[in-house]
């Protein structure tokens, strides 16, 4: 498994306004994150945020998503993430300026919280639904936190720290 | 889509403790103006005025208050807020 692109809370890109389900930065002691609330923005948006790669040459599929992650005050409960990925490819018969085409959800599985609000931990989501991407494909990667899933019973903001692209190369 | 429980009890939590909150705060103003208004002297007279006769019933109202804006469930409540939490699972 060899690390393919570095997903960081700064290189996000964030919906406009807050009616729109963009996570929140935050920096704190120098450092950046993506809020993410427990509830979704009018009961359906999940708050997230978009990373836009190429694929790099010589990926090898299934990939998976390991991403870091705190809670700003929850000691108990679990998260859910919701991650989608989009890949465009040269010939894709697609209006890119009117038109998105992300795969099916990859739900993470609940993952219990750290027993202590600000410790770091990790979850790791198989991105079974990829697109069909492959090498040199315009990638978009859409992480959400599974807010409105059952299984998300943490309470208060989650926040992203960073995400890793692996492949099975 | 299904919010969890534990969000729809957050969400109950929060808002009764921003009620509690404020309901402490009115308390807690009562009662440093019935004590400013009972540390005037001469007495004030209420003759005449719609307090006339009911001047022990609002006393007795204002410690009503603080008492049940103080109970041990507000404080309880209070302290489970989540700050984070969006306040609307409910």
């Amino acid at each position: 498994m060899a690390s393919r692109y570095h997903l960081d809370a700064l290189n996000a890109r964030i919906p406009d306004g807050a009616a729109n389900g963009g996570a929140r930065t935050k920096k704190v002691l120098n450092k950046y994150y993506l809020a993410m609330a427990d509830t979704a923005v009018g009961g359906t948006i999940n708050e997230h945020a978009f990373w836009d790669i190429k694929v790099p040459v010589g990926l090898v599929t299934p990939l998976t998503l390991v991403i870091d992650f705190l809670m700003l005050s929850a000691t108990s409960g679990n998260i859910v993430f919701y991650v989608y990925v989009e890949a465009i490819s040269d010939t894709d018969p697609i209006n890119l300026l009117t038109t998105t085409s992300f795969a099916t959800v990859n739900a993470s599985a609940a993952t219990a919280v750290p027993s202590s609000a600000g410790y770091p931990t990790s979850v790791s989501v198989s991105l079974t639904n990829d697109d069909a991407a492959v090498a040199a494909d315009r990638l978009r990667i859409w992480i959400a936190r599974g807010a409105t899933d059952a299984g998300d019973t943490a309470t208060g903001d989650l926040y992203f720290d960073r995400a890793d692209l692996r492949d099975a190369a | 889509m299904a919010i969890s429980d534990p969000k729809r009890v957050q969400t109950l939590i929060n808002r009764a403790a921003a009620a509690a909150q404020e309901m402490q705060a009115a308390a807690a103003e009562l009662i440093a103006l019935r004590t400013r208004y009972q540390n005037i002297t001469p007495a004030i007279s209420v003759a005449g005025t719609p307090l006339a006769g009911n001047l022990t019933a609002l006393n007795t109202w204002i410690t009503d208050v603080d008492a049940v804006a103080n109970r041990a469930i507000a404080n309880t409540v209070i302290a489970a807020a989540v700050p984070s939490h969006r306040g609307d699972a409910v």
